[in-house]
């Protein structure tokens, strides 16, 4: 008779709890329905999955996106030329690639400034000199660095995709100042930058047909890279720890009984 | 020797001979784990200060540098961010705990361990602040303004706090020297927090005297914990090896900019039962009080208490309003990441009365019940 | 199989000093064996994704 009571009770209150929470949920999905930015879908990225790295092909084709387009107005000063040795590129190509920009150095013994190529340990070039320069370059937007911007916008890579491939024509009530462009992604819907990919906007040197979904897709995963160089190690030991993890698990559990041998019944 | 020596017969007391009730159940776990979550904090954090710069134009880059160029500096990084997390997770259950088995009838143990709460929730604050991301500017900004409600002297005092005229460079140079101390002093008060626990004996699940159902702590209780631990530090890398950024916002990879306030400023999870409280009350101090009181009311609960039997075992009333206080809990977390708009505003103020009426009905439905049952 | 126990026992888990030795050296062959199993499945996961399955590409050009 208890446990029965007690039973009924327990599943009242599981019922309800269920019912709570089910409430709360479709109260957070109905007001999500309602606000006025569009959310990105979750794309099926070749690195999403618990043990995925990332396509270091894709982050070979994205350096070459980022390098054509995004760099003209777009800084990346937490990445260095060395960074990409033996990951995108050999250590030869990451010379060659480093040394093409020129980079201010010295001063040498005479005390005055002078230009040298650049090498495997400067960071990437940025495309303007202070914030006021590229404010003023850009009708007052600043274009953000994209070092970390993977990790510091909500929805990580999914956005930034789906920010790049997601201009069309503001809908009708929507009057854009002049420089603004509409895009249903960025919060507020107003964006600064001029949608950059087209198709054959340029050529991979792979040969990969470069539609403009197919080059968004390419420098989401190169800007994923540059947000965490370090993202194949951390797959590498989720793969050791989930192993590991268990077995240790396993042995202190089957020691723990076997002390605890004369205690248990 | 381990009973003669004067500094071993300490720990031998403490983790060897001690008796320990052998009915405690794996809620009393979440002490030891709080000592390995305090241990691990203590240590990462002493290896990211290594790297750390105090001045508002070093912070970021610095922590970048630290994430990109030193070896494991990611992994060390993400370990003490969702370590924090570990260990208010820990915390909330060890509290949970007390309260449905009534363990905060030993007074000593109970005060210290609501400090060690409060000094927990500061460290925590303050350490959130050195990234020196836009959250880590906003958050400080907004909490230290609270202060500024204090009639006459809050804004002496918010100025006193920043050490200057807007949360700058003294501000983050202080912030790291409190939060590089402060965990030494919450060691002090767990080691405290022990010494008193073991005066009384640990509480258990019947909430009665257990002298005659006792064993030595080793190998028994060693074992039990050492297996919590295993079980804990697992969960804790397979969090920062899955998705180190999970639990955090994604506003603080973008460095701080006092020109530039985010959408939405909202605290850790952690904090968010108390940041919902402070945005119910519509009087800015009358906030600031209810928020102070979120958590100082923990320090009544032994004061209040009235009970029979030591265990809200035995009390189906206080069970549920217990498990109720509990969904609220979890309701007002949920509310307190919502901005201030029609519905939430007017939830989160019916929570905020559910979450401190829990204290008066508490001790009132015991005393009821007691009469009933006697 | 059982005098094989006995002697393994005997010889290396009775002493301190031996058992401690022989935990160092299994580390040691632990360590190396698990690192390579786990990067052989990682890799064996993400065959074609990784630098070393397009370097070829790419490096003859360096001679």
């Amino acid at each position: 008779m208890a446990t029965g009571a007690r039973k009924l009770v327990l599943r009242t209150l599981g019922i309800l709890g269920a019912g709570g929470v089910g409430l709360a949920f479709s109260l957070e999905q109905s007001l999500k329905a309602s606000e006025l930015e569009l959310h990105p879908p979750k794309f099926g990225w070749s690195h999403s999955g618990l043990f995925s790295s990332l396509d270091h092909s894709a982050i070979r084709r994205g350096y070459e996106v980022y390098k054509n387009v995004c760099a003209a107005c777009h800084s990346l000063k937490y990445v260095h030329y060395r960074d990409l040795v033996n990951v995108s590129h050999t250590e030869a190509e990451a010379k060659a690639e480093a040394a093409e920009i020129m980079v201010t150095d010295g001063p040498d013994e005479e005390g005055n400034m002078f230009q040298r190529p650049g090498r495997l340990s400067d960071s990437f070039p940025s495309p303007y000199p202070n914030e006021e320069a590229a404010r003023y370059a850009n009708s007052g937007a600043l274009p953000p660095d994209l070092s970390l911007i993977t990790l510091a916008r909500h929805g990580g890579e999914d956005y930034v995709f789906a920010l790049l491939t997601g201009y069309c024509d503001p809908p009708a009530g929507i009057n854009l100042r002049d420089g603004l462009y509409y895009n249903p992604y960025f919060p507020g819907g107003a964006i600064g930058m001029a949608q950059a990919l087209y198709n054959e906007t340029i050529e991979y040197s792979d040969g990969t047909p470069a539609y403009a979904s197919q080059l968004a897709k390419d420098v989401c995963v190169f800007l994923v890279w540059c947000s965490e160089l370090h993202y194949d190690d951390r797959k590498r030991f989720l793969i050791k720890t989930l192993l590991l993890g268990p077995a240790i698990t396993a042995l202190v559990f089957y020691y723990y009984r076997f002390k605890w041998n004369s205690i248990f019944h | 020797m381990r009973k003669n020596n004067p500094v071993l017969s300490i720990m031998n007391h403490a983790l060897i001979d001690m008796p320990a009730p052998l009915n405690i159940s794996s809620w009393w776990n979440f002490g030891s784990l709080l000592g390995i979550c305090l241990l691990t904090q203590i240590i990462t954090g002493l290896f990211l200060a290594m790297h750390f710069s105090g001045h508002v134009i070093l912070a970021f880059d610095n922590l970048v540098y630290m994430c990109r160029d030193v070896n494991n500096g990611w992994l060390l990084r993400t370990l003490h961010a969702n370590g924090a997390s570990m260990f208010f997770i820990c915390i909330y259950l060890h509290m949970g705990r007390s309260l449905y088995f009534n363990s905060f009838v030993m007074h000593n143990t109970w005060m210290i361990g609501v400090t060690i709460l409060l000094l927990s929730m500061a460290t925590a604050f303050l350490g959130y602040v050195l990234p020196w991301g836009q959250m880590s500017l906003w958050g400080a900004s907004v909490i230290t303004n609270l202060l500024s409600t204090i009639p006459y002297v809050g804004a002496a005092l918010v100025q006193w706090l920043w050490g200057g005229f807007a949360v700058d460079t003294p501000t983050l140079t202080r912030f790291f020297s409190l939060h590089f101390i402060l965990p030494f002093i919450i060691l002090a008060l767990v080691i405290i927090h022990i010494l008193f626990l073991h005066q009384t004996g640990s509480n258990n699940p019947l909430g009665i005297k257990s002298n005659s159902l006792k064993s030595a702590f080793h190998p028994y209780f060693t074992m039990k914990d050492l297996l919590g631990m295993v079980i804990m530090v697992f969960l804790l890398f397979f969090l920062v090896l899955w998705d180190p950024n999970k639990l955090g916002d994604p506003e603080n990879f973008n460095p701080a900019n006092p020109l530039n306030s985010p959408p939405h400023i909202q605290p850790e999870w952690y904090y968010l039962f108390a940041y919902a409280i402070l945005r119910s009350i519509p009087n800015k101090l009358g906030g600031v009080l209810a928020l102070a009181a979120s958590v100082m009311v923990f320090y009544t609960l032994p004061l209040l208490f009235s009970k029979q039997i030591q265990s809200s075992q035995f009390y189906p009333l206080n069970k549920c309003i217990l498990w109720t206080f509990l969904s609220v809990v979890l309701l007002l977390t949920w509310i307190g990441a919502k901005p201030v708009e029609a519905p939430y505003i007017v939830t989160g103020q019916v929570l905020t009365l559910m979450y401190f009426s829990y204290f008066m009905l508490e001790p009132w439905l015991a005393k009821k019940w007691d009469l009933l049952t006697s | 199989m059982a005098g094989f126990v006995t002697s393994i026992y005997n010889s290396v888990f009775r002493k301190t000093s031996t058992f401690v030795l022989a935990g160092a050296v299994g580390v040691f062959f632990f360590e190396r064996a698990f690192d390579m199993l786990t990067d052989g499945i990682f890799e064996h996961i993400n065959e074609g994704k990784l630098w070393k399955d397009i370097k070829h590409k790419y490096e003859e050009n360096d001679k």
